[in-house]
């Protein structure tokens, strides 16, 4: 009987042989953690990019494109697109039926914050000095990165809450994430709160010392331009839609931001930031290059016009001449289907803005015709102007090689488009490939997939709008005057107006300015209600963009996002 | 007390052998034994009642037994069979013929970590034997079980070769991997067990209470099917079989897609309804842009404008367009089947040994793109006896391996982008499939750019998606065990178990050109190379005894099993541009160019076992009964898991059954009726801990694409991203369940019934909840919810003889209620993706609390609006006509007859998404089965059918709300077009418009079907085939898969799991032209030799 007892317990021990469960802890071979990671300086780069990766709305929705959207919403633009394409229209028109239109935008906002926020805090709690010569030289990387870390989540809550208003504030990493929406005041101040600590920590770099690879990161400069921006947006939106004058910020620790420092950090970026206008203004713009990179003039009017572009890469791009004037842009490029974000990392603008169903009208291609332009603005903008031909594409032209177009293939068809931003393809006999495939040597032709040309946020020629605008000073808006072949005019607010107007076409920027002009409101300062004969995928009907001044220029909240917050966000007034 | 023991048994072992003694030495009696078939039964014992002399037949069913006398009883015995008891009288010969034992009471069938007697099992377990699924034909075994098995769901993904399917046991409990745990001889094996051959499998148990899988804790939340390959049985000869089938393949009901004259005159209407010119075809047919530019084809003229004057005149003639189905689809597709088999016994070895070979062609492009399956599968299990101490064997050693090799080469089945049988009905009839001055090199016609730019050729889009891939697959799956029993009854078991994969893949992207949106030129060629490999292990020790104390009989067992993930993955994978010869045979990676640029080239490579863990398990059961009349089972299972941090890490799970029978009672011997009654009542605990790795971290993750800083487009600055919000508290998913069964024969076994009632409640599901926008990363798994299955099951069997003619019924049928009870976050709601039905449309599927998982959800129609008087009808409660924010009411978009009258539910006039409600379930109500089998003499007959009822399906065959040149079926000529000619599709109309764009009931069909899986009518040549000498039984059938499906379901198959997205395992029932299910014709052979 013991021999049984010893042999039972032997096989017993036997049994859980083998009761090490060590081999449970896992470690993640293919990534980090929050508390892995963040411990070098090549960390924070990495991370840092990360949190310009928000830019590209990883969900997906073409509604999120703040430029999209904007020329969508704004006067001088129409729904378009196809019969399918009923979401632009109901944009355009101001409806919104579906629950989650801006979700993206929404979601994608918090995403570049929380990165962001994680950078900024444990930038405070690492040792960089073992990997800088000196201690001060540690101190001003950490110092660049946390103002260009403020600068983002400034300019990430901006992007958003120039659709939505008011935003719920998440300024730390544990901060509770089911707070209320601050209102716009609050969030505007705490937009304006970040982009000056970024004017207050970033280093006055020369643009031109910029090496090609670092081009794309905010600066000082670029924070500047976009207080003033900012400034213009929240003291117009108060006084002219609020009715509650306004003329400075009141930050979240209770100080103020006044429009004298506003115009003192604008003056510095005018006078000393080193950025200038480039030459033609139709240099900005891709057609510029299309015979240079197909090596003959399969774009008539432009050798005709001797275009040449500046590119697109800052100061010392290699591609084009050199870009003094972009200050800050999205640096989209091509995409592929089997990536996880698809087709989010190139520019939708061109493809979405393309001609619709017209696929042999070199060098302009295929696109799903959306954003066609008002035909009442058009017919206004004075033919000497030289930036109407250089922004806008006119079927019909045989110069332009638009003589075969076909115009009963979409909606709201005026025959007009954004030339600034147009799918570009030419076939240098080696097949028919989009101009950025040339350009890059990018194998992958998918029309939908080769517009790597970036979306500019912000042009010198817009600071010194801005600039005129606030100092009410025309020296500045005549500097851009001159650039487009025109004489110097006396300042006026409505001479003003019509600059940018003009300037800053299909920049996604003039919905902005309507809203904070209080233009929305006033038929004869838009093109709202304006009815103009289109065609719509053949027939012909008239059309009017359409405004609703009861939601007092701002978008829906996403329905879904009020429903997790358990109805703690209030809809939009009007939605 | 093991001495007591063991006189004891010696005095009674002395008692029988006096007792056959004193009838004396009497003479020899011979016999053939033959089952129910009259196929000789090798290895059945035969006994003389009260005594321990008897033998056993041999191979060809022949006993002879010497010591009988006129007045012996011989006791005939075999399991699954009925016994006999024969007094031999003045007989020399007495041949046998046994019935099958209908409620097999001594059949042993296999639980977790061992075996029971059928009688003794308290929980809800469906065993199915090998021989009867090989039966069936099919070319995997789990489709087999299709209508044989209750409250086992089983559904054919899609009728590709090789497709697989999707099993829910009892309802679906999650959202996310809703698989059943295979378990194939003790070895875990992932989602399926496609790489066993049906001639593999000597059994299929399957635990479908919780009681019953609670052994397997963690991961038997969903069901455990338990899958036994053959090995001989003791005591058997040597036995060789061969089955093999050749059969032809057709599609079965094929989708009637609009000729030319139609989808000409189709579109006409839309355009005619919205006030449009009508289209002027010959010229739209001529605008071929692409093909007019020379350089585009090879220098000819006008190429394009000559192919469209080839398709007008073609059609002046009278063509009615192609038909792409028919273009794409494979007439009598073969399908070829052979295995062998090998088993038998020794005294000290047994031995299983299979080879298979399965080679079947898809009925999709079958002919075009070679698509199909071919398996080979060999086999082999071993257990020997190694050590026998005093004639007891005390150490056994075994294995169980199987080896496959597959090559399968399938076509799109997928979204909307990925379907070629989509495409093939939604492309123009117009394109011609083939064209004899195409500039294409294979003469497919090229795309009518007129019509549509996006319109490619079907059969060229298959051709170029499909035909230049390559790949091979091999799984190695087994075990090696030992088993050590020093004592009597205690047995020491140690089981290794290995589940590998490895494989490779190769692929050639060739240049084309057939229109200016479908081409790639010669500068993108590429060539792929990918290679993987994988293998976990499982580690298996248990310890077990059974002792019987008078009439208390006691089991217990004791375990511990370790899953390890650590052991072998590798995965690699390239792809290169610039092949430096155009030809799919030298398509290796080496035999390209040295890249000019990064983006030539792609590169991967992971170990996605390099992040370790895996389970860690601890198991107990104690079986306990009374006479085998009362039984208990406790059974508790403890698991780690490397998904949680240590203080979630361990979840206990329990479970406690019992079972009566109750016809052992004194009360029952009155009941002449009931041969066999049991009760049984169960509850039990299952986990699920399926939820991905690192979960309770912030994981940091490098991007693929990054942020592209600097002048470089091709390659992004290193880019990291906080991934996930994390959950450090995440824990195990519990779902409890209650079973209450009843199993009974009655009339002498001539029924048998199994009646079964249970509820399911799955605690703590785990489950992505959407999370508030403000987070900052995507939302983490956590313990958020509840979902409730309940339903019954029946199966009731009749079988009875006439004469010569046998038969058999079986009916089992089941219902299962699905509903989610809570889920954890404010909105109580999950949406399924966008876009599924049509590019530009809602969602379609929904989880929602109160509401089945996957229900369908949007806009409730009620008619057209068949007049201007309905149209003027058609108000809000303020008397205004219905407000459509979505598209407006003016120009094309003004209510006219005609359209849909969608329900404003909550009656404000305006109809919005707050008017969308639940519009129907995917998931059937009730599941029947019947099964029908005949015989008379050699001649037999079986039938089995498998139904579905009370569900909905989804269909869409066209991208309506964009995509308005595509073709329509002919569904569509049941459209409005006049007062009183449809209340249920709209008018047709040329844009997109809201009485398609809704996402509605419109696109809803009931679904019911019964369909008749298999009919197999065959000879049995019985005692005959042992005459002829050199084979011991043999048979031929012919079998029909897919017969006939009786349905009112109008789309090509009313079987739909597929859910729309990949993304969405919890969706099901969306039909985008699906893959049909072939009808196949086969005829047979099963030789054994």
């Amino acid at each position: 009987m013991k021999g049984i007892k010893y042999i039972v317990t032997a096989m017993l021990l036997l049994t859980m042989a083998g009761c090490d469960d060590s081999y449970l802890d896992m470690t993640n071979k293919f990534g980090s953690n929050t508390d892995t990671f963040y411990k070098t300086k090549s960390d924070f780069d990495a991370a840092v990019a990360g949190v310009y990766n928000s830019l590209y709305i990883s969900g997906g929705s073409v509604f999120a494109e703040e430029h999209i959207t904007a020329s969508l919403l704004d006067d001088t633009m129409l729904g378009g697109g196809g019969p399918d394409d009923q979401g632009a229209k109901n944009v355009d028109s101001f409806v919104d039926p579906s629950d989650d239109t801006y979700r993206d935008l929404w979601v994608e906002t918090y995403n570049g914050i929380f990165r962001a926020n994680l950078i900024i805090e444990k930038l405070e709690e690492v040792d960089l000095s073992k990997e800088f010569p000196s201690e001060a030289a540690a101190e001003a990387y950490k110092n660049n990165i946390l103002g260009e870390m403020y600068f983002m989540r400034g300019f990430l809550l901006f992007r958003a809450a120039k659709f939505f208003g008011g935003m719920p504030l998440i300024t730390s990493t544990v901060t509770p994430r089911d707070l209320p929406r601050a209102s716009f005041s609050e969030t505007f101040g705490q937009i304006a709160a970040d982009l000056k600590m970024a004017t207050d920590l970033m280093p006055r770099v020369d643009p031109a010392s910029i090496p090609l690879g670092e081009y794309g990161h905010a600066n000082l400069w670029v924070a500047q331009a976009y207080l003033a921006r900012v400034y213009l947006f929240y003291t117009g939106y108060m006084t002219n839609i609020e009715g509650q004058s306004t003329t400075a910020f009141t930050l979240p620790d209770g100080g103020t931001i006044s429009k004298e420092q506003v115009v003192s950090l604008l003056t510095d970026c005018v006078n000393n930031s080193g950025y200038a206008l480039v030459s033609d203004f139709r240099n900005l713009w891709p057609y510029s290059y299309v015979n240079e990179a197909a090596g003959s003039d399969v774009y008539p009017w432009a050798a005709q016009e001797g275009l040449k572009w500046a590119g697109q890469d800052g100061f010392n791009g290699t591609i084009g001449t050199g870009n003094t004037e972009v200050m800050f842009a999205l640096r989209y490029t091509f995409a592929d289907w089997g990536w996880s974000i698809g087709q989010r990392t190139t520019n939708r603008a061109p493809l979405f803005m393309g001609l619709r169903g017209n696929s042999s009208l070199t060098p302009f291609g295929e696109g799903w015709g959306w954003c066609t332009i008002h035909s009442d603005f058009f017919s206004q903008w004075a033919d000497n102007d030289p930036r109407k031909r250089g922004s806008v594409l006119q079927a019909g032209l045989a110069d332009e090689g638009m003589s075969g177009y076909s115009g009963d293939k979409g909606d709201h068809e005026t025959g007009l488009f954004n030339k600034k931003y147009l799918h570009l393809e030419f076939d240098d006999g080696s097949g028919m490939k989009g101009l950025f495939n040339y350009i890059y040597g990018w194998p992958n032709t998918d029309m939908q997939l080769r517009h790597a040309q970036d979306f500019y946020y912000l042009r010198f020629a817009d600071v010194l709008l801005m600039l005129s605008e606030l100092t009410e000073d025309a020296q500045y808006m005549n500097q851009v005057r001159a650039r487009a072949g025109l004489d110097p005019i006396a300042y006026s607010l409505d001479a003003l107006k019509r600059e940018r107007m003009y300037e800053l076409a299909f920049e996604g920027l003039r919905w902005f300015d309507l809203v904070r002009w209080g233009d929305v409101n006033d038929p004869s300062k838009n093109y709202f209600d304006n009815a103009i004969p289109v065609g719509n995928s053949g027939s012909t009907a008239t059309y009017q963009v359409n405004y609703r001044p009861e939601t007092k220029g701002l978008v829906s909240i996403p329905e879904t996002e009020i429903r997790l917050s358990n109805g703690v966000y209030q809809q939009n007034p009007g939605w | 007390m093991k001495e007591l023991y063991k006189k004891v048994s010696y005095a009674v072992l002395a008692l029988w052998l006096c007792s056959s003694m004193a009838f004396g030495q009497g003479r020899t009696v011979t016999g053939t034994i033959v089952d129910e078939n009259g196929q000789p039964l090798p290895g059945v014992n035969v006994l003389v009642k009260g005594s321990t002399s008897g033998t056993v037949t041999d191979a060809n069913g022949v006993y002879s037994l010497g010591g009988v006398t006129d007045n012996t009883t011989l006791v005939i015995s075999f399991i699954g069979y009925l016994s006999e008891e024969i007094v031999v009288g003045p007989r020399s010969v007495v041949d046998v013929n046994m019935k099958p034992d209908v409620t097999s009471l001594d059949e042993v069938v296999v639980i977790g970590y061992g075996e029971q007697k059928k009688a003794l099992v308290t929980g809800a377990n469906i065993r199915q034997d090998g021989s009867k699924l090989q039966g069936l034909n099919t070319s995997s075994a789990m489709e087999a079980l299709q209508g044989i098995t209750p409250g086992v769901s089983v559904s054919r993904n899609n009728g590709q070769p090789g497709a697989g399917t999707r099993i829910r046991i009892r309802g679906i409990g999650t959202i996310g991997n809703s698989n059943p745990l295979y378990i194939v001889d003790g070895v875990p094996v992932g989602n399926d067990i496609n790489y066993l051959a049906p001639s593999d499998i000597e059994s299929i148990d399957v635990l479908k209470d919780a009681a019953s899988a609670a052994i397997y804790g963690s991961r038997g939340a969903n069901g455990v099917v338990l899958v036994t390959t053959r090995k001989g049985k003791k005591g058997a000869k040597p036995q060789i079989s061969y089955n093999g089938f050749y059969g032809v393949q057709n599609i079965y009901k094929k989708p009637a897609a609009l000729n030319a004259q139609e989808y000409m005159f189709i579109m006409d209407e839309g355009l005619a309804n919205d006030a449009l010119a009508v289209t002027d075809w010959e010229n739209v047919l001529k605008a071929n842009h692409w093909a007019n530019n020379p350089a585009n084809v090879g220098g000819v003229n006008n190429l394009g404008t000559t192919y469209g004057e080839y398709v007008w005149n073609k059609l002046q003639s009278g063509w009615k367009g192609t038909d792409w189905v028919d273009e794409i689809t494979q007439k009598d597709a073969p399908i070829q089947s052979h295995s062998f088999n090998i088993t038998g016994a020794s005294e000290d070895l047994i031995y299983g040994a299979g080879f298979s070979y399965l080679d079947q062609a898809g009925i999709i492009g079958g002919d075009i793109i070679d698509a199909g399956l071919k398996r080979i599968t060999a086999r082999l299990n071993t257990e020997l006896n190694l050590v026998e101490i005093n004639g007891r064997k005390i150490f056994k050693l075994g294995e169980n391996f199987t080896f496959t090799n597959s090559q399968n080469r399938g076509t799109g089945t997928g979204n909307i982008y990925w379907n070629d049988l989509h495409d093939a009905l939604v492309v123009n009839p117009l394109t011609p499939a083939y064209w004899e001055l195409s500039p294409n090199e294979y003469g497919f016609g090229p795309t009518l750019e007129g019509i549509s730019l996006g319109q490619t050729n079907p059969v060229a889009t298959m051709f170029y998606r499909h035909n230049f891939n390559w790949g091979k697959g091999n799984n190695m799956v087994g075990n090696v065990y030992g088993e050590l029993e020093p004592i009597e009854n205690l047995r020491l078991r140690s089981s290794f178990g290995v589940n590998s994969w490895w494989g490779w893949g190769r692929s050639f992207a060739p240049a084309y050109a057939l229109s200016s949106q479908f081409q790639r030129q010669a500068d993108a060629r590429s060539i792929g190379q990918s290679s993987y490999q994988g293998a976990n292990t499982t580690w298996t020790n248990t310890l077990s005894y059974e002792r019987t104390f008078g009439d208390h009989n006691i089991a217990v067992m004791v375990g511990n099993e370790q899953v390890r993930n650590d052991v072998l993955n590798f995965n690699l994978s390239g792809t290169r541009m610039n092949p430096l010869y155009n030809d799919p045979d030298y398509a290796f990676l080496d035999n390209t160019s040295p890249p000019s640029s990064q983006a030539q080239v792609n590169a991967s490579g992971r170990d996605y076992a390099a992040n370790a863990g895996g389970l860690m398990s601890y198991m107990g059961r104690a079986s306990y009964n009374y006479q085998e009349k009362y039984m208990l089972d406790v059974t508790m299972r403890r698991d780690g898991s490397g998904y949680f941090l240590p203080h979630k890490r361990y979840g206990n799970f329990f479970s406690v059954a019992g079972g009566w029978n109750f016809t052992e009672e004194d009360f029952a011997a009155n009941l002449s009726f009931l041969d066999f009654g049991k009760l049984r009542a169960s509850w039990g605990q299952n986990g699920n801990q399926d939820i991905g790795a690192f979960q309770y971290q912030t994981n940091v993750e490098a991007l693929g694409q990054g942020y592209y800083f600097g002048g470089d487009k091709l390659t992004s600055a290193l880019t990291y991203i906080p991934r996930n919000m994390p959950n450090p508290d995440v824990g195990w998913e519990t779902s409890e369940q209650i079973n209450i069964g009843l199993d009974a024969g009655l009339l002498n076994n001539k029924i048998s019934v199994t009646f079964d009632w249970y509820q399911k409640l799955t605690k703590d599901w785990l489950v992505q909840a959407p999370i508030q926008g403000t987070a900052g990363a995507v939302a983490p798994p956590i313990n958020g919810g509840d979902v409730k299955n309940s339903g019954i099951e029946i199966a009731l069997g009749w079988r009875d003889q006439i004469g010569d003619f046998k038969y058999g019924v079986t009916l089992t049928g089941a219902t299962v209620k699905n509903e989610v009870v809570r889920l954890a976050n404010a909105e109580g709601v999950i949406n399924g993706d966008a876009h599924i039905l049509s590019q530009g449309t809602s969602f379609v599927s929904r989880v929602e609390v109160g509401k089945p998982i996957g229900h369908f959800y949007g806009f409730k129609t009620a008619g057209i609006l068949q007049n201007q008087a309905e149209v003027d009808a058609y108000v809000g409660p303020e008397g205004l006509p219905m407000q459509f924010p979505d598209g407006g009411t003016e120009g094309l978009n003004a209510i006219r007859p005609g359209d849909v009258r969608y329900v404003d539910q909550n009656n404000d006039g305006i109809i919005d998404d707050a008017d969308k409600v639940m519009l129907g379930n995917p998931i059937p109500d009730f599941e029947l089965g019947i099964q029908l089998n005949a015989s008379w003499k050699g001649i037999y007959a079986n039938v089995t059918m498998s139904g579905k009822f009370g569900h909905q399906v989804m269909q869409s065959y066209r991208s309506f709300s964009d995509q308005f040149d595509q073709n329509y079926t002919t569904a569509i000529f049941g459209r409005w077009h006049g007062e009183g000619t449809s209340d249920r599709l709209p008018r047709l109309s040329s844009v997109s418009h809201r009485n398609q764009r809704f996402i509605s009931d419109i696109y809803m069909h009931d679904a019911d079907y019964l369909r008749i899986n298999n009919l197999t009518v065959g000879y049995d040549f019985g005692t005959f085939a042992s005459r002829l000498g050199w084979f011991k039984a043999a048979q031929v059938y012919m079998t029909v898969n897919n017969l006939y499906t009786f349905t009112k379901y109008d789309g090509m198959d009313p079987e739909v799991t597929w859910g729309g997205s990949d993304n969405m395992q919890w969706a099901s029932g969306i039909d985008l032209g699906l893959y049909p299910l072939p009808r196949t014709v086969m005829v047979g052979v099963n030789l054994t030799f």
